[in-house]
Formats: structure tokens, C-alpha cells, sequence
């Protein structure tokens, strides 16, 4: 089965797990679950899974990507009841479906984030009030669509005044996540 | 408190490199209900999470420790520098990784110590804990701190610190000091008391019931046990390897370690008897698993953890009877998974060559050899049965099937060694380059010979307890001396540990009680997570002994004479005292001693089985 996407969620602890070590733990978890991921031919098989927009590290989202391809017919409805059962604490998968459209076409994001305290509360609240761009177009160097500071600047104004508690990503953009 | 939910730590872990190694949260950690434990184990690693949790003995001892109801153990891992730093600036505490509390909540607080060099690091954790360095600082039963793992066969530089330690193999004793620990809590004993039961258990040294005394140059007059405590502390073993305890669902990190995989502990002990190696001496008699219970259990543990690698481990995997069959079983199950097999300390000969090639049909690399000195005399010297046509002969073997890369170990500075067995190495090396030449496949992809020397260290427990370290200038010299045998040679790079490590290291193996001064001075001056080059530092070593007014080369480089009393001589680790006189006489007469299966060699190991019998 090709083409298919995970709709997850990384919060909590698995927050600081970098996208690099994200990816061999999906694999493990696809295997634990007794669910088995395409591989790649050649010398070097690989698992076939892409992660959309990985989240910077530390960073909590209620909504990931991650398209991958089976080696045999699942249920998809019933898959992440599956495989949540062999997740570390804080990955939850949400939904499983045919990917329709292209992991490349996300490019705009919306965040929502919730501020805890801190001396500059004001000043972020108003940030995260206006659509600011994505993580794509901070990714691949885009130009950005309204004239936020980058986000690069943004974590490191966050970092020793506030923690943004459940930082999530949500493309409210689109009319639904289902249909990306 | 979980410190995980704290503010400030949540921000902190944003800042340092790698904040996954601090959050715990892995998949098969053990979470327990607070309110029904009555003992709480925090089991520390002194050194990185990456490496802790590589670990095979923690595996175990957390998967044992956990089984038992009312217990829970948790880990504790040493922060890297950039953590370290914030977490005393900001006075946040050391956590353990599945509660998030801090140290000072656990009541016993046990280390793995597996290599000297982390001595300074136990140092810094407890400090990190806010627990009390001294054991005689530590009045109570709370905040025991116990060690086990390979450095208690000599443990006495850090007898003042410890107050109790595991001689041996932990999967009972680690038990039954917990049981003891829980009787002592709830019949209100005094720690003196406590401590006082315990080294009644098998294989349990508590330091502070020995007394030692000194002669007037330092070395070790006496030593003598006091309040009922064994006048020696004999090793425990798990006498039943097969049906023991193997952790078939150990935690699987979220983020990569240094040993990635499942690892299938295949023997216990080694019936080589290099004379170099302490593993190979003081973890006899050899015991082994059945093919059979080795394909259930790397199966079982595959499917719990979603590894995609299996390691076959001990120190010898070629001399295990059942090899050839255990490796169809595993390919068997691994193939048609993309699971691969790994197997490190395979011998060179033609037997494991051909494991080899069955096993590692799709990525050839480079493979790894052990032959450890250069020439024959030396090898013998040594006892290590590796003749040089082995050698070449798996080389031909691996050049012709397809590697193009070897990599050679070697030691420097072994009792006896000479210029021309220097030299030997360099012209080992060439004729592999040789055996190269005639044997490649294609020789257009070139080949890549990497020879290694390390400085020798004479360990405690082995036919070379007594012998010297040579000078660092001595070792610097002869690999000035190879190097410059090897400059012309094609396709040969040659690589040396430098010896500043390894003359602290030969100074912890074979230290007394007075050493503790000069780890707590080092500690104090700044020194932590020693086995890493980033943090290490001899200035500061050589520093902290001058300032203990102590000698180095009294515990490094000098030979002690035969009789005289080691600081570990009220350890008994089943090899007697008279089997390494003996092998030590055998190496100066350059006599190779047969393997334990060609010959019994009455080294005294197998009277740590109830039958007295050793079935190698």
C-alpha cells in the first residue's frame, strides 16, 4: 500500500525528540506493531517514511505528518489503534488515509501558541494573532508573506523569558486537515 | 516532585545539545505507582546516557531490580558538560529519568563502574544529587550508595565513598541486598548494623569493615576484616547462565546510542587465557546459553523492542560450541525481516571466517583483528593463540570475498617487548597489504590496513598484576618507531591512543585507599566524565597527586615484587593467586598455555560452581 499518511501527535516528553531520531523510532514502532514498512531495494534498504516539516526540538505539536507505504493490505481505520499501543510516551497516532495530495504541496502553516508567562506576554500574543508565514518557508528560505521576524529569532527571544506550553502547528489554512 | 515539569528545566533543555538523553519517556521504561513502593533504587551510570544505555549489565540489573514488587529502580545518567553547568547554576538537582525526582528522593543509590575513568564522574553525580560524597558523611540508611561492575575486583580507591559493593555477577545479590535493605527500614536498624548483615551476603564487600595498614614505603601491610566480615570476599556468579535472567524487553531509546541494537549475551567468561586481559580472568568459569534458548530469546526481544540489528555478545564469540547453528537459526528469522547480524570478537581463523561470509552477505566493510603484539614471541608471551598464518590466511579469506578494509589492535608496552617486535607490527601490516594484493577482488577500489596501538595497562586479577607500565616517553618512543616503519607503506594509516590516559588509567587498576584523596582532589578541581578526550585532562591528574603528596609511578610504573600484598588481595575471584604466579612464570618463558578445552590449567574458578566442575 503506497501513498499513505499518518496524522500524529509529539507532545510531552517525545517533544525532544529530533527528527533524525524521530524517524528510526516510527520504524520501530511499525515493526513492534507487527505492521511492516515498505523498504526500499538495493543495497541498503531503507524503510520508505518521510516526516512533513519536522518541529524543531522541543517543540509540542498536535498535528505531524508523516507519509509512508506498507508492504501489505491494512485497515487503514483501524491502524492507529494499532500501533498506539508501541509508543513511547507522548507520539500518539491520530488518523491513517490515502494521502491526496502531495507532502510537498504543504506549504503554508498556521501556528496557535499558548503562552504561559512571561515579561514579553504581550508582545508574542499579538505575534501569534497575525498569520505569519510557515515552517516551509522558514525551511527553504521563502519569502515570507506578512513581515514577522524570523522564527529562528523568534525561539531564541522565547527561550529565557518564556516556554510556550503546547506550541502546536495547525494548517487552519486549509479548509481540513483531511484533506491534505 | 517530577523536575521535568519544572519551568526552568523545560527551558534548559531547549539550550543543550541532545536534550532527548534527559526526558526518560522511552518505550518499555518501568513506571510505578509511588504508593506502593517501599524501596526506591536509583541506578546510576557514571557516564553519558548514550553509553549507560548501551549497557547489557544495566539491562539486566533494571529489568531483575523492577521484577521485584515494592521496588523501583530508575536511571540516572551523568549530564554532558553544557547541562551539567546550567543544571548548578540554576541549583537544579540530578533526576531520575522515569520519575523526574530528584536523587536525594531515592534510598539506595547504586553505580555501574565498568572502567576507571569514571571514577570522578560518581563524584560529580552525587554531588549533582546533593548527597554527601564520604560514606562516613552519611550517617543513616537513606542514600546507601553501593557499586558494582568490573572496577570492584579493586574497588579500594574508591572505598571511601562507597559503602558497599557487588564483587561479581548481580542478578541475585543485587536482590537480596534490596530484600535486606527493606527488612533494615522497617525494623529501624542503624546503617552500621545494616552494613554489618549485608557483607554476610555472597559477594558483597563493604569497605568500611576492613582495615588496612601501610608500611613505611607505602605498600599495603595488612589488611584486616573487622565485626564478623569475611576475611576475603569471594565473587558471586549466576551458576545457571542458561536459565537466568535476560532482559527481553529492554527500553528502547528515542534517541541513538552508542549500541543501537539488541544484544544476545551468548557466554559468560573466556577460555582464552590471554595474560593482558582482566575480562578474560576474572569473569571464569565459562557458562554458557543453548542455541536453542538463544533463538527464543533474541526472537522474543526483536519483536519487543522493533530493532532492526542484533549483536551476538561476549568476549570470544568464535570459541561458542553452537555458533554455526545459532547463526542459520537467527538468519533464519532475520533475513526475510531486513534484520541484520552482527558479530564482534570473532577470532581469526578459518572456522569464523566462514560464519563471517554466511553472515554478512550484503555490506562488506572493513573487519577487525586482535592480534595484539607483532611477532610470535610476543603472542606467546601474551598467550594470545594467534599465529600469524591465522591471520593471513582470514585476511586472504576476507580480500578474496569481497572486504577491502582490516583493521589491526595491537598493544604497546608489553612485559618483555623489544624494538624488533615494535617493528614486527609494521611488517604484520605489510604482509596483510601483500595478501591484499595477490587475493582482491578489485584491486582498483584499493584497500585500507588501519593499525591501532594502545598503551598496555596491567590490570588486577591477571598474570601482569605485578609487572611495570613502561615510561610515556618509552611508549611515545616506540610509536615514533613504528610510525616511522610505517611512513612508506601504501594504504596503511596508523593510528595510537596517546599513553597520558592510560598512566591514570594503570594508576586507578592497581591504586590503594589513598587514592580516594586524589580522585576527590581531581574531582574538586574540575574533573568529571574523564573517558572523554573533550573533558580529560593529565595536568590536572598529575596536579592533584602532587598535591595528595603521591606518587604516580608508585602505582603505574613500578614492578611489585612478587610477594608483595596487593590492596586487593582480600578479593577472590576464583582464579587463585598460585594460577597466576604460574601463568606469569609461563609468560617469562615465553610457554603458551592450551585453552580451557584443550587443558585444564587448575586456574581455581570452577570451585565457584557447586560441583566444583567447569564444563568450558
Amino acid at each position: 500500500m503506497d501513498k499513505l499518511r499518518l496524522k500524529f501527535a509529539k507532545t510531552g516528553r517525545a517533544a525532544y525528540i529530533s527528527h533524525l531520531d524521530l524517524i528510526r523510532t516510527m520504524q520501530r514502532i511499525f515493526s513492534r506493531a507487527g505492521v511492516p514498512l515498505k523498504y526500499s531495494e538495493g543495497f541498503n534498504p531503507h524503510a520508505k517514511i518521510s516526516i512533513i516539516l519536522p518541529l524543531p526540538v522541543g517543540t509540542e505539536s498536535e498535528c505531524e505528518y508523516m507519509d509512508f507505504s506498507l508492504a501489505e493490505e491494512r485497515a487503514l481505520a483501524t491502524l492507529p489503534d494499532c500501533l498506539n499501543p508501541y509508543m513511547p510516551e507522548g507520539i500518539r497516532a491520530i488518523e491513517a488515509y490515502q494521502a491526496p495530495r502531495k507532502g510537498s504541496e504543504l506549504r503554508w502553516l498556521r501556528y496557535e501558541g499558548v503562552m504561559r508567562h512571561g515579561r514579553d506576554g504581550a508582545y508574542y500574543n499579538s505575534f501569534f494573532a497575525q498569520p505569519f508565514g510557515s515552517r516551509a518557508a522558514a525551511r527553504r528560505g521563502n519569502a515570507w508573506t506578512t513581515s514577522p521576524p524570523a522564527l529562528a529569532e523568534l525561539y531564541s527571544r522565547i527561550c529565557p523569558t518564556a516556554w510556550p506550553l503546547s506550541f502546536c502547528s495547525m494548517p487552519r489554512s486549509l479548509p481540513s486537515a483531511r484533506s491534505f | 516532585m517530577n523536575l521535568l515539569d519544572d519551568e526552568k528545566l523545560r527551558i534548559m533543555l531547549r539550550q543543550v545539545q541532545r536534550p532527548a538523553r534527559y526526558t526518560g519517556g522511552e518505550y518499555n521504561q518501568v513506571v510505578k505507582d509511588k504508593s506502593e513502593v517501599d524501596v526506591r533504587f536509583a541506578f546510576c551510570f557514571p557516564d553519558t546516557y548514550e553509553i549507560g544505555m548501551s549497557n547489557l549489565g544495566v539491562k539486566i540489573l533494571y529489568g531483575i531490580i523492577n521484577e521485584m514488587p515494592g521496588v523501583w529502580c530508575e536511571r540516572v545518567f551523568a549530564p554532558w558538560g553544557d547541562m551539567a553547568e546550567q543544571m548548578r547554576r540554576e541549583h537544579i538537582p540530578i533526576w531520575a529519568l522515569e520519575s523526574g525526582d530528584a536523587l536525594e528522593e531515592f534510598d539506595i543509590i547504586a553505580f555501574s563502574l565498568g572502567y576507571e575513568m569514571a571514577y570522578t564522574t560518581v563524584l560529580d553525580v552525587l554531588d549533582l544529587g546533593g548527597i554527601p560524597l564520604h560514606a562516613a558523611d552519611r550517617p543513616g540508611l537513606d542514600h546507601l550508595v553501593m557499586a558494582g561492575g568490573a572496577c570492584c575486583c579493586n574497588i579500594e580507591p574508591m572505598a571511601d565513598f562507597l559503602d558497599l559493593c557487588f564483587l561479581g555477577e548481580g542478578e541475585d545479590m543485587d536482590r537480596e541486598v534490596i530484600e535486606l535493605y527493606r527488612e533494615a527500614k522497617r525494623e529501624g536498624w542503624s546503617k552500621e548494623q545494616f552494613l554489618r548483615e549485608a557483607s554476610h551476603i555472597g559477594g558483597i564487600y563493604v569497605p568500611s569493615l576492613y582495615d588496612i595498614t601501610y608500611h613505611e614505603d607505602g605498600t599495603v601491610a595488612s589488611i584486616t576484616a573487622k565485626d564478623g566480615a569475611p576475611e576475603k570476599v569471594r565473587k558471586r556468579i549466576v551458576e545457571d547462565f542458561e536459565n537466568s535472567y535476560y532482559p527481553t524487553r529492554p527500553i528502547v531509546p528515542s534517541t541513538e546510542i552508542v549500541h543501537d541494537r539488541v544484544s544476545l549475551e551468548v557466554f559468560r567468561g573466556c577460555i582464552r587465557g590471554c595474560r593482558f586481559c582482566q575480562a578474560g580472568q576474572i569473569n571464569r568459569p565459562v557458562r554458557s546459553r543453548s542455541a536453542e534458548k538463544l533463538l527464543a530469546l533474541g526472537r522474543e526481544t526483536l519483536e519487543n523492542t522493533g530493532y532492526q540489528e542484533l549483536n551476538l555478545s561476549s568476549l570470544s564469540t568464535s570459541d561458542y560450541r553452537e555458533l554455526s547453528a545459532l547463526c542459520d537459526g537467527l538468519l533464519d528469522y532475520c533475513r526475510p525481516r531486513g534484520i541484520s547480524l552482527s558479530l564482534p570478537s570473532l577470532r581469526a581463523d578459518n572456522f569464523s571466517m566462514d560464519i563471517m561470509q554466511r553472515v554478512q552477505q550484503v555490506r562488506k566493510g572493513g573487519l577487525t583483528f586482535a592480534p595484539e603484539a607483532g611477532t610470535q614471541r610476543l603472542r606467546d608471551v601474551i598467550n594470545k593463540n594467534v599465529t600469524e598464518d591465522d591471520l593471513l590466511e582470514s585476511c586472504r579469506v576476507a580480500f578474496s570475498g569481497g572486504w577491502n578494509g582490516v583493521k589491526l589492535y595491537f598493544m604497546l608496552g608489553l612485559p618483555t617487548e623489544t624494538d624488533e617486535d615494535v617493528l614486527g607490527i609494521a611488517e604484520l601490516a605489510q604482509k596483510v597489504f601483500w595478501v591484499w594484493k595477490k587475493n582482491a577482488v578489485n584491486r582498483s577500489r584499493g584497500v585500507r590496513i588501519t593499525v591501532s596501538t594502545s598503551e598496555f595497562i596491567p590490570k588486577p586479577h591477571t598474570p601482569f598484576q605485578w609487572e611495570a607500565q613502561v615510561s610515556r616517553d618509552e611508549y611515545l618512543r616506540r610509536v615514533g618507531l613504528l610510525s616511522g616503519a610505517l611512513k612508506q607503506a601504501r594504504s596503511i594509516t596508523y593510528n595510537w591512543h596517546d599513553a597520558e590516559m592510560s598512566l591514570i588509567e594503570a594508576a586507578l587498576a592497581r591504586g590503594d585507599r589513598k587514592m580516594g584523596r586524589v580522585i576527590e582532589e581531581v574531582w574538586r578541581t574540575g574533573g568529571r566524565l574523564e573517558s572523554w578526550s573533550e573533558y580529560f585532562s593529565l595536568e590536572r591528574w598529575l596536579t592533584a597527586f602532587q598535591t595528595c603528596g603521591m606518587d604516580i609511578d608508585f602505582y603505574a610504573t613500578r614492578e611489585r615484587p612478587v610477594d608483595e600484598l596487593m590492596p586487593w588481595e582480600h578479593m577472590d575471584n576464583g582464579v587463585t593467586r598460585r594460577h597466576l604466579e604460574r601463568e606469569r612464570a609461563a609468560a617469562y618463558a615465553g610457554k603458551l598455555s592450551p585453552d580451557c578445552r584443550q587443558a585444564c590449567m587448575g586456574c581455581g574458578a570452577a570451585s565457584l560452581l557447586k560441583e566444583g566442575v567447569c564444563r568450558g
